[in-house]
């Protein structure tokens, strides 16, 4: 297929439209984003690099106004300009496209091209302009579609061209496109392209945040390199070369805040061949007693489907699942928990908690699927989790506590207490420090570490990198649905994980 | 601070029971100065008497609720349980086979619901408006629509009868709400309902095993609709096709008086008691006080929407955007 229109085409003016300078923003517990800065010039497209958690959705969401910065300054077109709400930037010409579309996929194309905003007659709805304008509107972006068709019917590909329509048609000057290409096909992409490189020669200010690096070099000008909330690196994409912005990615720090300490695994517990659902493609892995394994990838690289599908939460298209060299068929999480397995979900509040509940019946809501009983016993409650609040130092006033008053550090730590309660032989963590303080991080690690030194065997899927290198004594990467490598404790550094990661 | 803590922890979601006291208390307040004989003790037996029926269904329709799911068939199911029992009393059964069948009936009534819902996952609310119709027409169809007589005393004793003084239905309700009330709070099942209806992805990930509960749950609703539609047609001495049409809402506003959500894990047996106990009395203090039947529908349904109003508001919805 031949390119019509590439970087090449193009010169970027050397007209600022907008600029972010000294911007500081911090969560509680954490800082995401240290004195950044950044420009963007009419008709650039600028990529926003960086591995998860960097800094970079918190970046594009102070720009557009979602966040608003403890401090640093905003200017557009050399004027400064204060975002208290994501309306002021979008009246102000800032477009985002987010990763995940927001539509409502049981009404027309019109009316979601038109919500909000639907063009009246005498009161009532006036069709004729609403699909006549509809139409002008996704030529732009080269679609030609029905606009009386059900959105729900498009491609993802169609879904976000009517979006991108949807945002230029209000004459935006800074499109902000947040992993545009994660949901398509390589065609689909090729067509994204030319529609992004069609809107920069228009004048449109782009930034692109993806992690996907062969992409850059096609359809970026420059790049910013974020990590741990910091600028590390801005290149020209005609001076840059992967290794640079790899070793820019990366290349941080690591603190003593990991506490783990070199174990000797014993024998091998689990082993999947073959792993297969609608997300994975064959994986096949081992783990060992006393040994933390460390699965990685990058968003949508199918890491964190590996839990579900073990835990018999997800649908199996295929595969085999052994433990202690027998083949066990999981069914449902009842049968995983029964086999000696425990699972930490990623969502702590919608898949690990009932939130409107106390410490103690959390605590005590899978004790039953292994102590068959027709009785509950409320001493026997507060026994339990009054042990596991003093041997985990969960920070809660009383076990009767309902759960959703506590942090994310002491939520995680119930859940914690949930399954170390049944004895489990393995215990899948999914992200299991996500949205926590560094404190409770740290003693969560802890935690790990005494596991481990028990003679369990824990499978960690994190997106962090840190987390991944000083926790793991062994690190699977996936990449597309499969691994795509399997590296020692010793070997593995930030580089090749990263390298693993984007696909070799 | 700590004081109000522990305050808010010792009432928890009992707070919403205040409201349903208050309301139970200015009803009686209210009826008997209207009418001398509405306190006497003759009086609260005959509103135990007829809060039986919905009472005994009450109990298990709370539990549908706290897991999160919805019946609004309950109404058909118990018509259709008072045909089978007329029916097969008929047919010059013992009373005790024609208890049998009728419990058998309603739970089929509830497996029919619950295979829908669990196996096939249809939308709770939905599938129960289908089986409420479906439901309704078979109670017309085994008669041909008319009413079948019940001669059996011994029977119409469940629904008529005293022991001790006190009326069998009430009686009958009693120990409904009395086991309900232990099932929901000393057993894992019980347990495991108020779970599913928290968060039911997290008690899957739990090794609940979801769908079967409901679908117990769902069984158990029938049941309980047996025994109503025992009570229903032993006290009327009749199998009636077009009986008990209003009683799925009426079983529907005491759960919800009694703090069970219709977004489900919250609710108690007892809240249920008193919730059906503020529509009891209500019917019998506005009967007693000559109010007018119309009348009867629109006060009973002002007092389920300013009791939940006054809740709604306690919990800051006028200060919520959405």
């Amino acid at each position: 297929m031949t390119k019509i229109y590439t970087r090449n085409d193009r010169i970027a003016s050397d007209e600022i439209i907008m600029e972010a300078s000294g911007i500081n923003k911090s969560f509680p517990g954490v800082k995401a984003l240290s004195d950044v800065s950044i420009t963007i010039r009419k008709g650039e497209v600028v990529a926003l690099l960086g591995e998860n958690g960097a800094g970079k959705s918190t970046l594009i969401k102070v720009l557009s106004g979602v966040y608003q910065p403890d401090s640093g300054q905003i200017k557009m077109y050399g004027k400064e300009v204060r975002f208290d709400v994501p309306k002021q930037a979008r009246n102000a010409g800032i477009g985002v496209i987010h990763q995940e579309l927001n539509y409502v996929p049981s009404v027309s194309i019109a009316e979601n091209i038109f919500m909000g905003n639907i063009p009246k007659k005498h009161g009532f709805v006036d069709y004729k302009t609403m699909y006549e304008k509809s139409k002008e509107i996704m030529k732009q972006v080269g679609l030609d579609l029905n606009p009386k068709m059900n959105i729900g019917n498009c491609s993802v590909a169609q879904k976000q061209l009517i979006e991108l329509a949807k945002v230029i048609s209000d004459d935006v000057k800074v499109l902000i496109m947040d992993e545009p290409t994660s949901a398509l096909n390589d065609v689909e992409t090729e067509n994204l392209f030319r529609f992004i490189h069609k809107a920069a020669a228009a004048g449109i200010a782009i930034f692109y945040i993806s992690h996907k690096l062969d992409e850059l070099f096609e359809v970026a000008d420059r790049v910013v390199v974020v990590r741990d909330g910091y600028v590390t690196g801005e290149f020209l994409i005609k001076d840059a070369t992967k290794q640079m912005l790899i070793s820019k990615m990366v290349g941080r720090d690591l603190t003593d805040m990991y506490p783990k300490k070199e174990t000797v695994a014993g024998d091998e517990i689990i082993s999947v061949k073959g792993l297969r659902t609608s997300v994975l493609k064959d994986v096949s892995f081992t783990a060992k007693k006393g040994e933390i394994f460390g699965i990685y990838g990058l968003m949508g690289s199918g890491h964190q489907e590996i839990g579900p599908a073990i835990f018999g939460q997800d649908n199996l298209l295929g595969g085999k699942i052994q433990i202690h060299g027998k083949t066990v068929h999981i069914k449902n999480p009842t049968d995983a928990i029964r086999l000696g397995l425990a699972y930490v979900p990623a969502e702590r509040k919608t898949e690990g908690l009932v939130l409107n509940q106390s410490v103690a019946i959390n605590t005590m809501s899978a004790y039953y699927t292994r102590h068959k009983s027709l009785f509950t016993d409320r001493k026997r409650d507060k026994e339990i989790a009054d042990k596991w609040i003093d041997i985990l130092s969960v920070k809660t006033p009383s076990y009767k506590t309902i759960v959703e008053s506590l942090s994310g550090g002491n939520q995680q730590k119930v859940i914690l207490a949930k399954w170390l309660e049944l004895e489990p032989e393995i215990l899948i963590l999914n992200e299991p420090t996500r949205g926590i303080d560094v404190g409770a991080k740290t003693e969560i690690y802890k935690i790990m570490e005494n596991l481990v030194a028990e003679g369990k065997c824990i499978i960690l899927i994190t997106s962090e990198m840190p987390e991944l290198l000083m926790m793991s004594d062994r690190i699977m990467i996936m990449f597309e649905g499969k691994a795509s490598g399997i590296l020692n404790r010793e070997e593995a550094n930030q580089e090749m994980v990263v390298q693993y990661a984007i696909g070799g | 601070m700590k004081g109000i803590d522990s305050l808010k922890e010792k009432f928890g979601d009992k707070s919403s029971l205040l409201t349903v006291v208050g309301v139970l208390v200015v009803e009686i307040v209210f009826f008997s100065f209207g009418n001398p004989n509405f306190l006497k003790i003759n009086n609260f037996l005959s509103i135990g008497l007829y809060a039986a029926i919905v009472g005994c269904i009450s109990c298990s329709v709370t539990f549908i609720n706290i897991s999160g799911m919805i019946d609004i068939s309950v109404g058909s199911q118990i018509a259709v349980v008072g045909m089978v029992a007329a029916l097969v009393s008929l047919k010059g059964n013992h009373w005790l086979v024609v208890v049998l069948a009728a419990l058998f009936a309603g739970m089929l009534c509830g497996a029919l619901n619950g295979f829908f819902i669990t196996v096939l996952k249809l939308n709770a609310f939905i599938t129960s408006i289908a089986t409420m119709q479906m439901l309704r027409g078979v109670a017309y169809l085994v008669s041909d629509g008319m009413s079948i007589t019940i001669t059996d005393t011994a029977y119409k004793f469940i629904g008529r009868g005293y022991v001790g003084g006190i009326p069998m239905s009430l009686l009958i309700m009693a120990i409904s709400f009395i086991v309900f009330h232990l099932i929901s709070q000393y057993t894992v099942f019980g347990r495991n309902i108020y779970l599913i209806g928290g968060n039911p992805q997290a008690s899957f990930l739990s090794g609940i095993k979801v769908n079967r509960l409901r679908f117990q749950i769902y069984l158990l609703n029938g049941l309980m609709a047996g025994v109503s539609g025992i009570l229903m047609s032993a006290q009327t001495g009749a199998g009636i096709p077009a009986a008990a049409a209003n009683y799925n809402m009426t079983a529907l506003s005491a759960v919800i008086l009694g703090g069970a959500a219709l977004t489900g894990g919250k609710g108690t047996i007892f809240g249920t008691f008193l919730g059906s106990m503020v529509i009891a009395v209500l019917q019998n203090g506005m009967t007693m006080n000559s109010v007018g039947s119309y009348w009867q529908d629109i006060i009973i349904g002002a007092v389920l929407v300013v009791s939940i109003s006054i809740d709604a508001i306690k919990g800051g919805s006028l200060k919520r955007k959405l």
